[in-house]
């Protein structure tokens, strides 16, 4: 994550929460996993070849066609992360608009797969 | 935490934004590890279950159970947001200590008033009710028994009541709580415009240029509404919104102009509002002229307290308080001629710079404004009167009946509008408008129900602070209540309320949910299944009937309330309880059951179980091998269809998100009484309030008149009473979600910090707050959200550790009969 | 300007003695359990008191919880709770003192979470950039809480209590 992960940052001066560098990001709170969806609208018939172009972005997937929209979910470890991929998605050729809808941010700790 | 986690979190986001982009997902097109059956959430339509806003929510179900709930994209009034109840409804069913059967109070086997609750089944509780039902009826006759009902009764529940309480029982003592809610409202409308209900719709927020907050603080009661009223002020920086309290809350964060006023003193204002237009010149003439006659009200009318009070006896008008007569406008001008700017000021302790803003929205012919109340105008002694001095505005103006230009009366319930007022569950009324005491309504009602002419009968019942006070006196023996928790709710209740539930003379059933202060005084508690455990309809305060499907079992024997009401009609006979010389002169309905009468009378039950939704449940249904439901509201909508009360085929209402009355040829109404906008105002006409048989609304001159009771040396203090954003009404529900307990655990006395140090209190100390009716310990807060001018507090009243409504006062609008909680006098000591 | 519902009493006040009283509190609320049929326990909060018009002791003011530990949402859609203090902070028409911290451009330095995307569409589905007007109000839907023990417990499992049976 952004390098504020190292430095104290104004909520773990609060909280008594200082991250030495030798906790690392593995312990910080700040590691999260964070699960979008979105929706992307294109002329329909293009729809199905731009949703195979998406389909080949990391940690993204196809949820659902219909007419000009594409249902997408996408995992990311940060908004910003989960954002370029959109400002991607959005400048590929035929779609006119992707807006996220929906973003849960779960803490790491909590994925014991993780 | 193992990955299903993980897929299920991205089956859900793909699920929401699949909803927002109207996109229904394949099953299969769902990335799911381990195989969509394992995951799999069915997604159903459901209003809430809280407040009149009535927004819609998604209700997320997984192996009969509710796992999750969200705001409705689709749904107009919400579009995708809940507040912070609305978020917990997933909650609200799974209390543990849930209702799960009949509880009797019983000893030695058998009932007893002063027993212990015991359980029982369905029949034995049937047989004590029907033989104690019966009992007071050949005693005492109909007007000993009654039932107290409620604006969270589906509709059809409200109707199954209405009937089997006038047609069944010959009985008008029903009333709703929705008489403590919004019974002025309702006034004013039929007083105003002959018919109930705002004229426009919650789009009109998004067209207003001013909104004026009257004695609603929405920004806690109605949070999804204050997100369209935020919305509009903080996109539109030529919008102003006034708000005005007795006390400073969170609603006035977004005013313009906070307008903080001595309790009682709203009319005033009303009354100066009106003559800064007619003194300014900005009367719209050609409107008052061509859509509105004037008239002056009876004053002196009295507090609807007990008629041996002293305050009634020197009150000239007590016994008629609804008496008007014609006027014209000079005569009506002249008489708001004395509500002058400074005299207001002074009376209201309000700056005048402010009453001049405020008074300049409603005056400046450019700006559309939108009037917002709740319960600030309608639990007031005056109630009635203050929704009308609202309309005089409007009407003077014209600014009304149009986009943007909308005098709202907000309500409190779920189905306030829906099942109290358009089925018509008050103690006078009929369905969609008519009465008890029109022979012609009482008529086209026993049509409708197929019951012999002269079973209704023609005087109205007790309404719902004359209930207590019948039930303490021994006149109302066999009480039914449902769907509400009046003992925590109904005021001065330990000298009016309590006693009668303990008179020995009574039989009291409660039917609730969850064991309520209400339901733990009473003798008999019915389990009830509540909001998805049954199929249901709403009606908010928008005119939207909204309609949705059982989503799942009610827990144990827990049964809805209409199944114990139809269930136990079948415990009667017509000859057990409608008089001889009706049966006499139709021997057709002789021996019949009740059931057989209201239910089962070849109308309601003519939809058989094949029209059901076979994806969902239907209990009822199953149970009496019909389609209750759609009988019920079909035969209730015959009522209205063609009287500017249109309702939608019911099959209708389960594939939309709510539709607002009229609805003729498949359109729904936003806007009444304007031509182009409703179907019903006749061509040329422009505007119409055909609710009224001239076609035109009511000016009405009304003066201020002082509360009923007001501090003095001893009682220095106003107490005004209210809610909280984190819970609803008693309680009942959010107590038990933990979420919403933990944020606000316990009632407390908001207070200036003068006021308290001037008693030697600190925050947080205990206190008893004592008035003339009664006393109870709570806390001080001097901090939180609401700020309290000197001389005023404010207690909620959720907490059942802390009934505020023993100190309450019973007095109520004297045509209304609604309470008013907002105003009585007490004392604080320390402890 | 005014606080958003602060707990009773000061930290520094507190004592033993509300301890104590805190916990039989605890004992008695959770005593109050029911029910398989029998008759419903009191738990004055709920039921009201035995007999119901009877004066009842009030318990001090609870706490409001101010660790900063996140809390899991029992649902995606759900808000999170606000785990510390809002005492004194300003929500008004022209200061929101929530956004001060969560606002996006503000969360590098006070390491609070961004709120959250749904934030920035409007009404109609449209996203802004900046978040939407009709979600101002943080504390319509995101509140504090209290350090009360909840008065009964609540059953409600969330999807994935059934995720784990299979």
């Amino acid at each position: 994550m952004s390098s504020n992960d190292r430095n104290v940052d104004r909520r773990g001066f609060l909280t008594g929460r200082f991250h030495s560098e030798a906790q690392g990001r593995e312990s910080g709170p700040a590691r999260s996993l964070h699960i979008s969806s979105a929706v992307v609208t294109a002329r329909p018939e293009r729809c199905p070849d731009i949703a195979r172009q998406i389909a080949m972005l990391p940690a993204t997937e196809i949820s659902g066609i219909e007419g000009s929209k594409i249902v997408i979910v996408m995992e990311g470890r940060n908004t910003g992360e989960i954002g370029s991929r959109l400002t991607a998605i959005a400048l590929m050729d035929g779609v006119f608009s992707a807006n996220l809808v929906f973003e849960q941010i779960e803490p790491v700790d909590d994925w014991g797969a993780e | 935490m193992e990955p299903s986690r993980r897929e299920i979190l991205k089956t859900q986001a793909a699920a929401i934004a699949a909803l927002a982009a109207n996109v229904s997902l394949p099953a299969r097109a769902q990335p799911v590890a381990g195989g969509v059956d394992a995951l799999e959430i069915t997604w159903s339509k459901a209003p809430c279950r809280f407040c009149g806003t009535g927004c819609g929510v998604m209700v997320g179900v997984k192996e009969g159970r509710v796992i999750a709930t969200h705001g409705d994209m689709k749904a107009e009034v919400n579009r995708g947001l809940n507040c912070v109840k609305g978020y917990f409804l997933s909650k609200i069913m799974y209390g543990a200590d849930r209702l799960t059967q009949p509880l009797l109070r019983k000893k030695g086997g058998v009932y007893a008033k002063d027993g212990e609750f015991t359980p029982v089944s369905w029949e034995e509780a049937f047989e004590v009710m029907a033989q104690k039902a019966k009992q007071v009826l050949r005693e005492k006759g109909p007007t000993a028994l009654g039932m107290f009902g409620s604006g969270q009764w589906t509709i059809f529940e409200g109707y199954a009541a209405t009937k089997l309480m006038r047609a069944g029982f010959r009985s008008n003592n029903l009333d709703p709580n929705a008489r403590h809610c919004m019974a002025s409202a309702a006034y004013a409308f039929m007083r105003t415009f002959g018919m109930d209900e705002p004229m426009g719709c919650y789009d009109d927020f998004e067209a207003a240029d001013a909104f004026v907050l009257w004695g609603s603080n929405m920004a806690e009661m109605h949070p999804i509404l204050w997100t369209r009223v935020a919305d509009r002020r903080l996109g539109h920086p030529h919008v102003k919104v006034a708000v005005l309290s007795t006390f400073t809350n969170r609603s006035a964060d977004l005013a313009d102009i906070p307008i903080v006023f001595k309790p009682g003193t709203d009319l005033a204002i009303l009354n100066y509002i009106a003559n800064y237009i007619i003194s300014t010149g900005r009367v719209n003439k050609d409107f008052i002229n061509r859509h509105t006659t004037f008239v002056k009200g009876a004053t002196d009318i009295g507090y609807g307290l007990r008629p041996d009070d002293p305050r009634e006896l020197a009150a000239r008008k007590a016994t008629d308080p609804a008496a008007t007569s014609p006027i014209d406008f000079e005569a009506y001008a002249a008489f708001v001629k004395d509500y002058t700017l400074d005299k207001i000021s002074a009376l209201a302790g309000v700056e005048p710079g402010f009453l001049e803003q405020l008074a300049e929205l409603y005056a400046d012919p450019k700006r559309k404004v939108v009037s917002l109340w709740t319960m600030g105008f309608n639990q007031h002694v005056r109630g009635v009167w203050a929704n009308q001095l609202v309309y005089n505005l409007h009407l003077l103006t014209g600014k009304i009946s149009e986009p943007g230009n909308s005098p709202f009366s907000l309500t409190g319930q779920p189905s306030a509008c829906g099942t109290a007022r358009e089925v018509g569950t008050f103690a006078h009324r009929l369905p969609a408008d008519m009465t008890v005491v029109n022979p012609a309504h009482r008529e086209r009602a026993e049509e409708i129900w197929r019951v012999p002419a002269g079973i209704v009968p023609d005087k109205p019942g007790y309404h719902a602070v004359e209930q207590d006070r019948m039930l303490k006196d021994g006149k109302l023996n066999f009480y039914w209540i449902q769907v509400n928790n009046n003992l925590q709710a109904s005021p001065n209740s330990g000298q009016e309320a309590y006693p009668g539930y303990r008179n020995p003379d009574n039989f009291i059933v409660v039917s609730d949910a969850y064991p309520t202060v209400t339901a733990m005084a009473a003798d008999l508690i019915l389990p009830a299944a509540m909001w998805v455990e049954k199929e249901g309809a709403y009606g908010n305060a928008e005119r939207r009937t909204h309609v949705w499907h059982q989503l799942v079992k009610a827990p144990g024997e827990a049964r809805s309330d209409l199944w114990q009401m139809m269930q136990f009609s079948k415990h009667f006979t017509t000859d057990e309880v409608w008089p001889r010389e009706i049966l006499d002169a139709n021997p057709n309905y002789a021996g019949m059951t009740l059931f057989e009468v209201l239910f089962k009378n070849g109308h309601v039950d003519r939809f058989p179980l094949s029209e059901l939704n076979p994806a969902y449940e239907n209990a009822e249904a199953k149970d009496f091998g019909f389609y209750v439901q759609k009988g019920l509201f079909e035969e209730y909508a015959s009522f209205g269809r063609g009287h500017g009360h249109d309702l939608a085929p019911y099959d209708t209402y389960h594939e939309v998100r709510g539709l607002r009355w009229p609805v003729v040829d498949g359109k729904e109404t936003l806007w009444r009484y304007r031509e182009g906008l409703d179907p019903y105002v006749k061509p040329g006409k422009g505007v119409e309030f055909y609710g009224n048989a001239d076609g035109k609304a009511r000016i009405i001159a009304v003066p201020y008149e002082p509360p009923a009771e007001s501090p003095d040396t001893e009682y220095d203090l106003w107490l005004v009473t209210g809610r909280v954003l984190e819970h609803w009404h008693s309680g009942s529900m959010t107590m038990r979600v933990p979420e919403l307990y933990k944020a606000f655990p316990g009632a407390r006395c908001f207070m200036h910090a003068e006021d308290a140090r001037a008693r030697g209190l600190n925050q947080g100390a205990e206190i008893r707050l004592v008035s003339r009716r009664g006393e109870l310990l709570t806390r001080v807060e001097i901090r939180g959200r609401n700020r309290m001018p000197r001389g005023v507090v404010f207690v909620p009243w959720f907490d059942a550790s802390q009934l505020i409504n023993k100190a309450t006062l019973d007095a109520t609008d004297p045509i209304s009969k609604q309470t008013d909680f907002k105003k009585c006098a007490v004392k604080i000591l320390a402890v | 300007m005014r606080g958003q519902d602060p707990g009773g009493l000061n930290t520094t006040r507190r004592s033993t003695v509300l301890g104590a009283v805190a916990a039989a509190l605890v004992v008695i609320s959770f005593g109050a359990l029911s029910q398989d049929g029998a008759s419903p326990k009191i738990v004055p909060r709920l039921t009201g008191d035995e007999p119901p018009m009877a004066d009842h002791r009030i318990p001090p003011l609870d706490r409001p919880v101010v660790d900063d530990i996140r809390r899991m949402r029992n649902y995606p859609e759900q808000p999170p709770i606000i785990p510390h203090a809002i005492d004194g902070y300003q929500l008004t028409i022209n200061t929101n003192r929530c956004l001060d911290c969560h606002k996006r451009e503000f969360t590098e330095g006070s390491g609070a979470p961004m709120i959250s995307v749904t934030h920035f569409q409007d009404r109609d589905g449209q996203v802004l950039s900046d978040v939407t007007p009709r979600r101002y109000f943080c504390t319509a839907c995101h509140v504090q809480q209290t350090d009360a023990r909840p008065l009964v417990p609540n059953t409600f499992q969330d999807a994935n209590a059934f995720g784990r049976k299979r």
